[in-house]
This record gives C-alpha cells, sequence and structure tokens, in this order.
C-alpha cells in the first residue's frame, strides 16, 4: 500500500471509530467568552454556523450596519450538492441571511468557476436559489474584462493579479470553502478557496502552485473563514468524478478569523499529511496566520 | 388575394427570427427549428424534406418563400431595391444550364463529402455562417463599446472565415438589391433541387382566360419567371411569394390543378446540354476526390463533435452552419480551418482553446439540423468518445519544475486522469486511456506552453468508452459513504 493512502487509511480508521481520542489542543475557552475557532458538529450546515459565529461574537463582530459583504464559497464545479464537491447551499444562505440581518447593505456571491458554463454551475450547486431566497446578490466570476488588475504586496511569486472587483470592493470578506482532497495541492480549503478570485488560475499552477495560493490570500485577507466539513470528499477530489472517490460525512464545521489556523484544523480533519500541504507553511510565512493551533482558544461544539 | 401574401411574410419572419434565436445560443426552440430547413433536412434524410418536397410536387418552391432564412434576407433587400431604385421585375431569362450546372456541380460536392466546401452556397449554412462569425461577434463588439450591453468576451473568428462570410453575404444580399431571388435560381442548390419537383407541380400558377396582359404581375415577380408576353410562368423558378395574385386585379391567375403540357416549360435537355451536364459532374468528381486525398493522417485526426459517429460519415454530412458552435455553451466547438482537410471548410470540431466540451451537456448531438451529429442521451454522451489522451511526462509541470499542479485531474469528469503519488510528496497524473472521452478539459487547463503536456487526438471512429465503474478497485466499490459520528473528538 502506498504511503500516502496507508496515512489516510489510519487517519480515517481513527476518525471514525473513535481510536483518536487526543488531548485536545489550545487554551480552555471560558463561559462567555470569544474564541478564535469554533469547531461545530452534528447539526446542520446551516444550523452549525449559527453556533459557530455566536462562540466567535456574533454576526455584528463581522458585519456592521451599511457595509456590503462579499461571500466567497466554492462553486467551481457544475455538480450537485450530495456531491461535496461545491460548498453547501444551505451553509452559504444562511451566511447570507445573517450578514443581512445583521444590517448589511447588499451581500454578492460569486465564484470564477472551472467548468466552462457557470450559469450551470451557479444552478447546479442550488447556491444560487439559497441566496436569492435568502436576499443576497449572485455575480458573475466568469467575465474578463471585469477584473481589475492589482499589485499584491509582500508577495514572493504572484506579484500581480487580475482580481474579481467584487473582492476588492466589499467591506466584508467571508470565504467559505467546502473542505476537499485535492489531487493537486493534497487538500482545497480556506486558502485554496482564494484562487477564485483571481482569473488566470493557469498561471498558477505554471509558476509554483503553492506559493501563488498563499500569495493570493495578501490580496485582501478574508474577515471570516468558514469551513463547510460536511460532506467531505477525503479522495478523488476535488471534483469527485473519479471512480476512486470517497467521501466521508463528517457533519462539521470550522470557522475562525485566521485563514492558516482554519486549514491546519481542515488538515487534520482531514487525515493529510501536514507536509503536503505546503502552502500552510508559506502562508504562515507570509505572517496570514499561525499553524500553531494550541495558541489559540478553541471552542468545541458537539 | 392579399391574405396569402401577409401570411406568407408573418411564417417567413417567424421562422427567421426563430433561427436567428437559434444562432444566439441561448434559445433551443429556435436551434430545433432549425430542424426544418430544407438542405439539412434533406441531407438528414428527414421527415421535414419530405414535406417540403411534397410541397414542390403539390404547389411549388414554398421553401423558398417561408422557411429559407437566407430569402427573407434576399427578400429584405429586394424590397429596398424596389423602393430604392423604384425598379420593376423584368422577364429572366430561365437560365436553366447555370442552375442545373451549379446544382449538379454542388451535389455532387456533397456527395463526395466536400460538404463543407460546398456549405458555402447551401442557403442555411450561408445564413448560420454570416450569423456566427459575423452578427454575433459584431452584435458583442458594438455592445461593449457603446455599453448598451456587455459580453464578457468578444467570440473569436478567424479573419478569413469572416472575409469570406461577409463577400458572399455581401454578394447574394446585393444581387438581390437588383434582381431579386437571381441567387435562388442560379447557383443555390436547394432551389436547384426544389425545382426539379416544382417543375410538375399539381397546383402551380397558370394565366386564366380573365387574363387581360396588363403585365402587373410581371413587374412584381421575384423570379422573373412570368413572361405575360409568351403565356409563359417557369414554376421551376417560382418561389411562390404570392407577389402576382395579391396585384392581379382581373382574377388572371389561377392554380386550379390540371397538368399543363411540358411545352409551356421553356428549356430542354437535349445532348449537348446533357453533355454540358455530365461534364461538370466530372469535374466535380475529380476536384472532391482530390479535396478527399488531402484528408488529416489517421494520427492528426481532429476531434469531431459527439454524435459525429465517424469522421468520415461527419465529413459527409455536416454543411458547416456553424448552428452547434453557436450553441456550445462549454465554447470548445469552432469551424474547421483546414483541419479535416479542404473538405470540411467550415465544419465544426473541438478546440479546447477557450473551453471544453461540457460533461453534463448533450445540446450539439441534439440539435444538428444535417443528421451529421446523431443525437445522444445524457448517459450515453458522458462515456461519448471523441478522442483520447496522451500525457507527456517530460512536459509536465510537476516533472519539470516540481512543483504540486493537478489541473488536469482536476478537470477529468470520467477519471481517466488521476494524480497518483511521483515524489517529495508530489503527485503526476496517470492515464487510463479506457475511460478517456476527449472531453479537452484537460488540455484546455494544462498550464504548460507552448506545447501541452497533455494533448487529445480525435479518434476515425467515435463509440462508447469503457464502464468507468470497472476500473473501480474492489474495496472502494463497495465502501458505502462514511458517517462520523457525532460523539467522535475533533482530530485537534
Amino acid at each position: 500500500m502506498l504511503r500516502r493512502d496507508f496515512l489516510k487509511g489510519v487517519a480515517l480508521t481513527a476518525l471514525t471509530a473513535g481510536l483518536l481520542k487526543r488531548i485536545p489542543l489550545g487554551a480552555a475557552v471560558k463561559e462567555g467568552e470569544n474564541c478564535d475557532l469554533a469547531a461545530v458538529r452534528g447539526k446542520s450546515p446551516g444550523d452549525m454556523f449559527d453556533l459557530a459565529i455566536a462562540a466567535l461574537g456574533g454576526m455584528g463582530a463581522f458585519v456592521k450596519k451599511g457595509q456590503s459583504v462579499l461571500v466567497k464559497p466554492n462553486i467551481g464545479w457544475n455538480s450537485e450538492p450530495e456531491k461535496g464537491a461545491d460548498t453547501n447551499p444551505e451553509l452559504v444562505g444562511r451566511i447570507v441571511k445573517r450578514a443581512l440581518e445583521a444590517g448589511a447593505s447588499k451581500v454578492m456571491v460569486f465564484d470564477h468557476t472551472c467548468d466552462s458554463d457557470w450559469v450551470s454551475c451557479y444552478k447546479r450547486s442550488g447556491i444560487r436559489d439559497a441566496v436569492e431566497q435568502a436576499g443576497g446578490v449572485m455575480i458573475t466570476g466568469n467575465d474578463k474584462s471585469a477584473y481589475r488588475e492589482v499589485e499584491i504586496k509582500g508577495a514572493k511569486v504572484m506579484k500581480k493579479a487580475l482580481v474579481h472587483p467584487a473582492l476588492l470592493e466589499a467591506d466584508v470578506v467571508i470565504n467559505v470553502p467546502v473542505l476537499k482532497n485535492h489531487g493537486g495541492a493534497t487538500m482545497t480549503s480556506a486558502m485554496k478557496n482564494y484562487m477564485g478570485v483571481v482569473w488566470d488560475r493557469r498561471w498558477m499552477h505554471k509558476n509554483g502552485l503553492h506559493q501563488c495560493i498563499a500569495d493570493s490570500v495578501l490580496i485582501r485577507k478574508p474577515d471570516l473563514n468558514v469551513v463547510d466539513a460536511y460532506l467531505v470528499m477525503t479522495y478523488g477530489g476535488p471534483v469527485g468524478r473519479s471512480p476512486k472517490t470517497r467521501r466521508v460525512k463528517m457533519n462539521s464545521l470550522l470557522a475562525s478569523r485566521d485563514i492558516v489556523a482554519v486549514d491546519t484544523a481542515a488538515v487534520k480533519m482531514l487525515g493529510v499529511s501536514m507536509p503536503e500541504v505546503n502552502y500552510l507553511d508559506l502562508g504562515a510565512e507570509l505572517k496570514l496566520g499561525t499553524r500553531d493551533l494550541s495558541k489559540l482558544k478553541i471552542k468545541r461544539i458537539v | 388575394m392579399k391574405k396569402s401574401r401577409v401570411f406568407r411574410i408573418v411564417i417567413s419572419t417567424l421562422m427567421f427570427l426563430a433561427i436567428a434565436a437559434g444562432f444566439s445560443g441561448i434559445c433551443t426552440i429556435g436551434a430545433k427549428a432549425a430542424g426544418v430547413e430544407f438542405f439539412p433536412a434533406f441531407t438528414a434524410g428527414s421527415v421535414a424534406a419530405i414535406f417540403w418536397i411534397l410541397a414542390a410536387l403539390f404547389r411549388g418552391r414554398v421553401f423558398c418563400s417561408f422557411g429559407c432564412p437566407l430569402g427573407f434576407i434576399q427578400d429584405i433587400t429586394g424590397f429596398l431595391g424596389r423602393k430604392v431604385r423604384r425598379q420593376k421585375s423584368v422577364v429572366q431569362p430561365p437560365r436553366r444550364m447555370m442552375r442545373y450546372g451549379a446544382g449538379v456541380f454542388l451535389l455532387v460536392l456533397f456527395a463526395f463529402g466536400l460538404c463543407g466546401l460546398a456549405g458555402f452556397l447551401e442557403p442555411f449554412s450561408v445564413t448560420g455562417r454570416f450569423f456566427n462569425s459575423v452578427l454575433k461577434p459584431a452584435f458583442q463588439w458594438i455592445g461593449n463599446k457603446s455599453g448598451l450591453w456587455h459580453f464578457s468576451e468578444i467570440t473569436p473568428v478567424a479573419a478569413g472565415l469572416i472575409a469570406v462570410s461577409v463577400i458572399i453575404m455581401l454578394l447574394i444580399a446585393g444581387s438581390a438589391f437588383f434582381k431579386e431571388r437571381l441567387f435562388c435560381n442560379t447557383l443555390c442548390p436547394a432551389g436547384f433541387l426544389l425545382g426539379l419537383f416544382s417543375r410538375i407541380a399539381r397546383f402551380r400558377l397558370k394565366f386564366s382566360p380573365s387574363c387581360v396582359k396588363c403585365k402587373g404581375c410581371e413587374k412584381v415577380c421575384k423570379g422573373g419567371c412570368i413572361d405575360v408576353e409568351k403565356g409563359i410562368i417557369d414554376n421551376e423558378r417560382c418561389v411562390v411569394c404570392g407577389n402576382c395574385e395579391a396585384v392581379c386585379k382581373f382574377q388572371g391567375l389561377t392554380s386550379a390543378g390540371t397538368f399543363l403540357p411540358d411545352s409551356v416549360v421553356p428549356g430542354k435537355l437535349d445532348g449537348k446540354r446533357r453533355l454540358f451536364l455530365a461534364g461538370i459532374a466530372l469535374t466535380g468528381a475529380a476536384g472532391a476526390v482530390g479535396g478527399n486525398v488531402l484528408r488529416p493522417p489517421e494520427d492528426k485526426l481532429p476531434c469531431a463533435p459527439p454524435g459525429a459517429g465517424s469522421i468520415e460519415e461527419f465529413n459527409l454530412k455536416c454543411t458547416g452552419c456553424q448552428l452547434c458552435v453557436a450553441n456550445c455553451p462549454g465554447k470548445i466547438l469552432a469551424p474547421a480551418l483546414l483541419e479535416y482537410g479542404i473538405a470540411g471548410i467550415g465544419q465544426a470540431r473541438m478546440l479546447p482553446e477557450k473551453g471544453f466540451c461540457d460533461f453534463n451537456c448533450n445540446k450539439c448531438s441534439n440539435i444538428c439540423p444535417a443528421g451529421a451529429l446523431k443525437p445522444l442521451t445524457l448517459p450515453e454522451k458522458r462515456r461519448w468518445r471523441v478522442g483520447v489522451v496522451t500525457y507527456f511526462k517530460e512536459r509536465c509541470v510537476v516533472v519539470t519544475d516540481g512543483e504540486s499542479c493537478g489541473a488536469c485531474a482536476e478537470h477529468c469528469p470520467t477519471g481517466a486522469l488521476d494524480m497518483v503519488d511521483y515524489k517529495d510528496g508530489l503527485t503526476i497524473p496517470k492515464v487510463t486511456p479506457e475511460i478517456c472521452i476527449g472531453c479537452g478539459g484537460c488540455e484546455y487547463i494544462c498550464p504548460v506552453r507552448p506545447l501541452r503536456a497533455v494533448e487529445i487526438r480525435g479518434v476515425a471512429k467515435q463509440s462508447m468508452t469503457a464502464d468507468p465503474a470497472q476500473f473501480r478497485s474492489k474495496a472502494v466499490k463497495k465502501e458505502p459513504v462514511k458517517q462520523v459520528s457525532a460523539d467522535d473528538a475533533f482530530p485537534f
């Protein structure tokens, strides 16, 4: 058996059998105190978000009255919600709803889809309906002429890029990836979801994918990251059309201001080997966040 | 009498609008309407062709005034011509040899599979090519420039194709400005074919005894096929526009059904003319054989759209109308230049430059009016092979730069490209050609230039791939979706 498969197997078995009852990392969170990272399990995606956001200090801590909000889910693929290739629509809809309740002037949602028919991606993923029902606005991410060239300060490789204007203009950015295995980058979660704000992803693949992913977060760090780990593709991602695809219903959700921290927790959920998700190291080097979960106040809600 | 003319104008306008909508790429009903076009239907051998032929045997070339989009365009420029130039139609010579010559020549080209080339004169394809290569990009450009509407991208079309489409349209519409349906009665293959049946139409027009020879009908005849002086109405050229009946105040025209004696129809095929036509046919055949020699070699075949069957069959039927190209949501279909050889100029092929074939789309195969693409159901289409991938490891960015990528496998809808362990925690693609459908997703997204690390080569004969389920490892096949119980602790 290949080393990687073996590691995954071990991690998954441990996870499912409940053998991995380790001593939890991080400082204890006192009653009523806000945490740095919320991990929720066992509810519907929308309800888990409500619990997580309450633990982080409530939606009002992120969205002020009159602010415009961008919610950036992963809608990369023309795929149904039950496949776990795109972010859960209920979760996206709930975030839009809560943002509007907190007084947001406008909530926009987009992704630069990988499948070429973006209209179908928006529709089939269920995200369009969920967002529109919640009162948000779907905008296209596949219109090159709308993208603006920006310089990325502090970037190591991708020093400039064509970036979606919504990311640059929104007052609040909420990054809502779905946690998945990724054939090339090993894991896709919060940091890799940022590829969807850049026009030329092919260039990123060409010039050192991991560094470019880390660089892309520098364009505009998200204010909140909500990782959808409800239905997780543990192998055969990111699309799951491969016959070898495996999915695990983890019924979980992670949320944090810190994009590196939330992805570090996600790596452990996915059970992949940490060094392979190289963009986390590179992100920590760029001071995008911390990989040291023991320094964070973590609230686990099960 | 006027009613029939109004009816014709309404129907032809609706047909034209439906087809224009079909070429906009957003109206599937419009695209389906193209199925009633005579020449594509004739190629496809569909019911619509039989309908128009029966109509021709009954009354005449009804299609030319009711169903033909190019006829509609000519009617507009012809109308303008009449208003601007205050021209009146004149009796035109039958030009029978020209029509027969062109008709026979084009049919020979079609028969030998030079359809892409012959499509430059087939009325539906002429219109389609003009819509898709000229009007559509122009519409997009105007919108983007003026800010009135917006397109994310102006459809790229080869300059040569734009030029040829514009020139042909200018010549045809321009000739109509001066001589109305001149093209239809000289070069049009649909006009030629339907004309042969119209010659013996049961209820064609003839002069009735009440005709006062005022020549009113002659002056409004689009085909110039009424000669009052000689008492001739050449039904082979009549496009059944109804102008003559509408203008006649004396009920001088009647379509009461009797076979007219053959002598009424001018022009006969004598020995010399037969020889001339045979010569034309031979020239066409020689040209067609010559054109077919210049086909691409087996290992460099382009990918024909899904449903084409074999490239050979496809080349025999596709007239290059661009309907599938205009309707491709994946933007992978494009008109061929010389990929199929000279014979296939303008025929559709897959080019993973601007996009790739959407796994969940079977639109092209279901709208092809010419039967060049057989309808595929979605489950069929998802396993339908149009080409097969070749992976060039030495070009791959993972190997050359030691960087993660996986873009190709990400875009692979079947798992034919899968990422497997390489070294230092990196993964590289592994190919399972048995389940590759050739959608072009991998080639489209591959970041390596100028030569890409994955390339799709067309297959001579399209077929279903092996069932991807066969390639599932047994352990995975049985494995249900795991559930993590709520009691489990987080692994951090």
